[in-house]
This record gives structure tokens, sequence and C-alpha cells, in this order.
């Protein structure tokens, strides 16, 4: 019985290990292509022959990666903090605060995640224009600003595991709910916060409908728009290395924070999944 | 006893203002960002609205974004791949609970394999999509290298043949959402009671059995929630076909309803129809979702009546 064990597991480690490289193929594909010289990506073989860098030279030197790697620190950091608190927060009053018309209100903003972006983008897209912002970072920074309802969601959830009698106990010794929340509360969800907010982080990182559409102004448009602009653009004459390092500036600051996070992300979002 | 009660009204009210204070922020973002964006939406796909104009200045025109839309056979091709990437979906969830019962046997190497396979989930669709485009060139993309290693002589034009350029978009879709719906099934999986199996195992019941009479059925939620969410994203589907190929495709065989609607809106100007497009995509999404909520709310009062007789 035991030996009969052993061989499964062997037999379902050699799997899963088929099907990783299968999932990290692709990763491995992208960064030793980047390093081949554009004649050489006919020829047989994974590893370049010759190691070239003048992809990674020419595209430091055809588009402002800083700006855009700035850029899209400036769309992914500052706002998802705020709109973190801002979903905590929130989370906390549909949980704990027996507020009037709290289902429903809750209720109708867990509506909103039916309504598809595309479906909105067009008026989006004008009120930004008619308030003079598309020349402007603002309008992929000010709908962070508001929370995310997702987040609220699984907060709420988080939420609901902890007892109301904490609740009760502070209001009897006086504290009001922004101190219980301030105090209590955000010490409570500080792991379910920190690993949402990286899974809204990455996502805000990888946006990039709306830059397209929301952002007029080259000098603002986030990594994303320029590195897919490039490739497009050596698509044309098949290019691929020069197109494979474009993919490689975009995915390793992602793939960086993922391998810190890993352990956080995982058991977050399992935790997260549907319960009941 | 009087002093109590007022107290206790005093909370009351106190509630109320604190607990609206506290979503008071996410409710203005709902209002300014999606339902007044909605409402403009549904008005101006009843107008003839060019972009760039006032909306406020446009002439309304009934319904004829709405019958122009239905007579335009670009729309329903668009609606049709849209549609035929969700096959995508079924395969993914058939896919991830294999893989997530394999990672769900208490092995000490399970937590590295769930960080490898969700690797793909954050990572860029941009970056991803070009890798994919040119791993499944014709002529020396490593998909095609290696099935003629394997003795296919004859490997497909995946990015010019019109029957499988969707196939590239689906395998991409299904590799790139697999790691997400396996740690869902995960989730799932320990959720459930270890009881069951033990009294499986007592009725000497096979595992494929167990499987199905036990751990599929109850893994319902999962797969419901997963079939949901994967229908809503779907039907958005827009930066993979766009990335990967040029315009509509081959024979317009890889673009979206959305393409449909941003060409239309940000290229030709025409915001009146792009509305109407944009109204219809809603539509569709809100009626699959409450279909499916339905389904499901009747499939569980059914097993409830079961379970009571």
């Amino acid at each position: 019985m035991k030996r009969q064990k052993q061989i499964t597991d062997i037999c379902v480690f050699i799997f899963l290990a088929l099907g990783s490289v299968v999932m990290f193929y692709p990763f491995i594909w992208m960064i030793f292509t980047s390093f081949k010289p554009k004649m050489h990506i006919y020829l047989s073989g994974l590893l370049p022959r010759v190691w070239d860098f003048s992809s990674y030279i020419q595209i430091w030197d055809e588009i402002p990666l800083v700006r855009g790697f700035l850029n899209t620190i400036l769309y992914s950091v500052p706002p998802v903090i705020v709109g973190s608190f801002v979903s905590a927060a929130a989370a906390f009053a549909f949980s704990k605060i027996r507020f009037k018309g709290r289902n429903t209100v809750f209720l109708i903003l867990l509506g909103a995640i039916m309504i598809p972006f595309p479906s909105i983008m067009i008026p989006q897209f004008v009120l930004f224009s008619e308030l003079k912002m598309l020349q402007t970072p603002w309008p992929l920074i000010l709908p962070k600003l508001t929370g995310n309802v997702l987040m609220i969601f699984f907060l709420r959830q988080y939420l609901s595991y902890v007892p109301d009698s904490i609740v009760d106990a502070a209001k009897i010794d006086g504290c009001n709910y922004f101190d219980m929340f301030y105090r209590i509360i955000l010490h409570l969800v500080t792991p379910a916060l920190a690993a949402h907010g990286v899974l809204w982080f990455i996502g805000s990182w990888n946006d990039y409908l709306a830059p397209t559409i929301l952002i007029k102004n080259e000098i603002w448009q986030p990594v994303t728009v320029m590195v897919a602009k490039f490739n497009e653009q050596y698509a044309i004459n098949t290019h691929v290395p020069r197109i494979m390092a474009g993919s490689v500036m975009l995915l390793i600051p992602v793939l960086i924070i993922y391998g810190f996070f890993q352990k956080y992300i995982i058991e977050t979002v399992m935790f997260s999944s549907v319960k009941e | 006893m009087l002093k109590e009660k007022t107290n206790k009204l005093h909370f009351r009210v106190l509630d109320n203002i604190w607990g609206y204070a506290f979503v008071l922020i996410p409710i203005i973002g709902l209002i300014v960002f999606v339902l007044i964006p909605l409402c403009m939406s549904v008005y101006a796909s009843f107008t003839s609205w060019p972009l760039g104009q006032k909306i406020t200045d446009a002439k309304t025109v009934g319904f004829k974004n709405y019958i122009t839309m239905f007579n335009t056979p670009l729309f329903w091709k668009s609606l049709g791949n849209t549609f035929y990437y969700m096959l995508g979906l079924p395969i993914g969830l058939i896919l991830s609970i294999i893989y997530a019962a394999l990672m769900n046997r208490g092995t000490r190497y399970e937590n590295v394999f769930r960080v490898i396979y969700y690797t793909p989930v954050i990572t860029s669709v941009v970056a991803v999509s070009f890798i994919f485009q040119r791993m499944f060139m014709t002529d020396g993309g490593t998909i095609n290298t290696f099935l003629m290693s394997v003795g296919i002589k004859n490997p497909p034009n995946w990015l010019s043949h019109p029957g499988y350029t969707k196939w590239v978009i689906i395998i991409m879709a299904v590799w790139k959402g697999l790691g997400s719906s396996i740690l869902m099934y995960i989730a799932g999986m320990q959720g459930i009671s270890k009881s069951y199996y033990e009294a499986a195992k007592i009725d000497g019941a096979g595992w494929f059995f167990t499987f199905r009479k036990i751990t599929f059925p109850l893994l319902m939620p999962v797969t419901f929630y997963l079939l949901v969410t994967g229908i809503i994203g779907g039907a958005q589907m827009y930066v993979e076909p766009r990335l990967i190929f040029t315009g509509n495709g081959p024979a317009n065989s890889t673009f979206t309803t959305v393409i449909h609607l941003y060409d239309n809106t940000f290229r030709n100007s025409k915001a009146g129809y792009g509305s109407a497009v944009a109204v219809v995509l809603g539509i569709i999404v809100f009626v699959v979702t409450a279909l499916q909520f339905f389904i499901h709310e009747r499939g569980g009062s059914l097993e409830k009546t079961k379970a009571n007789n």
C-alpha cells in the first residue's frame, strides 16, 4: 500500500512537472530569444548561439522607458494604496456597522461588477475630455481613488470571520467607529489588504485598454502602451528579438514583485474564493 | 429607562451616519464613473452622436443605430467570435479541476507547483500576446517546430488560416487563466469535509465514483463562480486579438465585439453606433449572468428537495 502511494506520488510529480514546463516555457523562450541576433531566430535551439544585446539598447534608445515606468508607478502605487484604504473602510462598514439600507447599498455596489468596462468607456472618455483631463494623468488615477468593489467584497468576507463582540466591546469602551477602524480593524485586515492591494497593483500595472483611450498625451503613457507600440512597429518586419526584449521589460518587474509576495498572494486568492 | 431608550436611538442615528460616511466614497465612485456613464451610453445609443461633438447637441434617431447594427454582418461576426472564444471556458475548467485534484494531495512540493501555475495569471497580457504570436509562427515558431519533431508533416498556419486563428487565442487564454481556477478549486476541495470521503471509502467506492458523486457536485459553487466571471471577462475580450492579429484577423476570424465597438467609436467617430454596441454588450453580460444565477438557484433548491426526501 505504501509502495503504491509512493509510485502514485512520483507519477503525479512528473505530470505536474511537465505541466510546469508548459507554463514556464513561453517566458524562458522570450528571455533567450531577446538575446538572439535577428537572423538567428529561424535556427534551431533555445539558447542563443551568439549573445546579442542590441535589442535592449534599441528599446532603451527608442522609447522613454524610464518615463513609462514612472508613469506606470504613478498610476498603480499611490491610487491603489488610497483605494485600498477606502475599500477597507467600506468593507468594515458593510460588515460591522448596522446602518439602514446596508444590504441594498452593498448589492448595488456588487452589481456594478457585472457592467463591463467597454460598455461605459465611451462616456468615461467624454467625461474626462469635458474635464480637460485627457492630456493629464488623472483619468487613470481618479477612478481608483474611490475604491475597488471586488476588494470591498473580499474584505467584507474576511471581516465576517471577526466576531461582532470585538466591535461591541470597543463601543462600550467609548471607542467611536473611526478609532475602531483605525486601531483594531486595520490591523486585523492587514494581510488580506496587502495581498489584494498587490493583486490590484499588478492588474493596474498590466492595464492596456483604459490607457489607450483615456491618455492622449504621449508623455503620460504607461509602459504597457509604449512597449505595445514599439512591438507592433517591429512586428511588421518580424524583428522577433526586439519584440521579445519589449515583452521582457514589461514582465520582469511584475515577476520580481510576484516572487516576493507569492506566498501571500496564493494564500489570499485561495482564502478569498467562494466558501459557501 | 427613558434615558436608555434615547441612548439607543442616539446610537442608531449615529450608526447610520457613520455607516454612510464609511461607504460614501465608493458610492460616489459608482455614481460618477459607472452609473452616469451607463446612462449616457444608453442615451447616446439613440442618437447620431459623432465623437468630438457635445452629446447634448446630438440628434436623436430612435432605434436607427440598433437596426443598423442588427443588419451589419460584421457585428454578428464579432459576436460569434466572442462566443466562440468561450469554448476555452469548459476546457480550462476540466483541466483545472484535474490539476487541482493533483495539487491537493498533501505532498510537500505542491506549494511550488501552485506558484508556478499561477505565474501566467499575473503577467501582462500585452507581453504574453506578443510571445504567443511569435511562438505560433508557421515557419520557425516553437509550436510548429515541436509538432514537426513529433512527426506532423504539415503543421497548421496558425496565424493566417481562419480555422486556426481563434485557437491561438483560446490556447493562450486557457494557459493564462489556468492557475487562477486551479487555486479556486483547491480552496473548494479543502472546504469539503473529510467524512464524506471516509464514508465513501467504507462503502468501497472507487475514486472516479467518489469524484463524480462527491467532489464534483460539492464544487458546483466554484464552477459556477468561475463560469460567471469567465463569461463576464470573455465578453470583454479585446487586447489579445488586437495585438496578436492585425485588423480583424484573416477573414475577420478573430475580431471581437469590443474591437467592433472601439473601431466604430474611436477610429470612425461613430459614437452613437458604438454606444448601441456597448449597450448590447452590457445586456448580454447581464442576461447571461442573471440566467446562470437563476439556473444555479433552481439547481440548488432541487438538490435540497432531493435531500429532504
